[in-house]
């Protein structure tokens, strides 16, 4: 190792790490290009199903999940029934209960109010920013949590507001959620850092598209299940 | 109040307690080898996510438009893969949405 080289690790080693309110306008600087897209198709998609101004604001704010919200507003537009419709929203949404799982480490030691307010962030870009980062605890994370979070909210019911009043005078774009997508492309390109990352990426890709196939509604929650059943399996018969 | 509203409320319900359930409830009766396979939820979600997204976008399409949504994903990947940057990846991804919506359909 060469002096310079030592000298900016040594560097690195003791540059502070960012405060928590830093480290998550960070994270939502960089999911928002993913995020907003998504957003204002989900806007312009629910009015377009008939659903009325405030009811696609309200479910930005209180279902935030955009995929669990069209899913519901869609299902209610076909005729079915309001707990048809309902049940069809949360089926799509069960994946945060794995994440909230996986959380569980940061919220254990938390105050009551926040474990039973904060979950309300959980969704997929929230769950993979914090795992993406090392583990904080205490307050540190309530700040991180907190902003990152609520901030995104605030930027995901504005783009859906855009959307619910921009969508007649817009071009018909209907691939604008692939934005979205690739936010997850680029994420899952930096997370395959071994065999076992990239069996579960494999098998979970494979199980959600027959899945989907199947039942669209459990596409996600199937292939991520799948995906690390698979890896674990794979895991235990290399060790062998 | 429309239908519309109610199962936007009630939703929202649901989706708090599946969120509170999954932190407070589910980590304590999990086996630990379901806990030690949670680490490998972050790239089986994502690839679960990627694969649901692209075959949305694709379905029901034609062959040039299917094609051109898998080539943008790809390219997606690469550029991700080489530039370490979400920034960059992101514009990929835009720049094929746009090909597809405004210069393609």
């Amino acid at each position: 190792m060469t002096a310079g080289t030592q000298e900016t690790q040594e560097t690195q080693e003791t540059r502070p790490q960012p405060q928590p309110r830093q480290a998550a306008l960070r994270d939502l600087a960089t999911m928002a290009p993913g995020v907003v897209p998504f957003g204002i198709t989900l806007g312009v998609a629910a009015v377009s199903a008939g659903a009325g101004p405030l009811a696609v604001l309200l479910g930005a704010v209180v279902v935030y999940g955009g995929s669990a919200q069209l899913v519901a507003l869609s299902s209610l537009h076909a005729g079915a029934g309001m707990l048809a419709a309902t049940v069809a929203g949360v089926v799509v949404l069960a994946r945060v209960m794995l994440y909230g799982a996986a959380l569980e480490g940061a919220f254990r030691d938390q105050p009551r109010w926040f474990r039973l307010l904060a979950p309300h962030f959980i969704i997929d870009q929230t769950y993979l920013a914090v795992t993406a980062r090392d583990p904080l605890a205490g307050r540190d994370f309530r700040r991180y949590w907190g902003w990152l979070g609520g901030s995104l909210l605030v930027m995901w019911t504005s783009a859906v507001a855009f959307g619910v009043l921009a969508g007649p005078w817009l071009p018909p774009l209907p691939h604008l959620a692939l934005v979205g997508t690739g936010l997850f492309v680029g994420m899952l390109a930096m997370r395959l850092r071994d065999p076992r990352s990239v069996v579960a990426a494999v098998g979970a890709a494979g199980c959600a598209l027959v899945a989907h196939h199947v039942v669209p509604q459990l596409g996600i929650l199937v292939g991520a299940v799948g995906g690390v059943v698979l890896a674990m399996t794979w895991e235990r018969r290399s060790r062998r | 109040m429309s239908h519309a509203l109610v199962v936007m409320v009630a939703l929202g319900a649901g989706c708090w307690l599946l969120r509170v359930l999954g932190v407070v409830v589910l980590p304590a009766r999990l086996p630990d080898r379901v806990r030690e396979g949670l680490d490998l939820l972050g790239p089986a979600v994502l690839a679960a996510l990627v694969a649901v997204g692209t075959g949305s976008a694709a379905s029901g399409a034609d062959a040039l438009t299917a094609g051109l949504v898998l080539a943008t994903v790809l390219a997606t990947g690469l550029v991700a893969r080489l530039t370490r940057s979400l920034g960059w990846a992101i514009g990929t991804a835009l720049v094929g949405t746009l090909l597809i919506d405004l210069a393609v359909l």
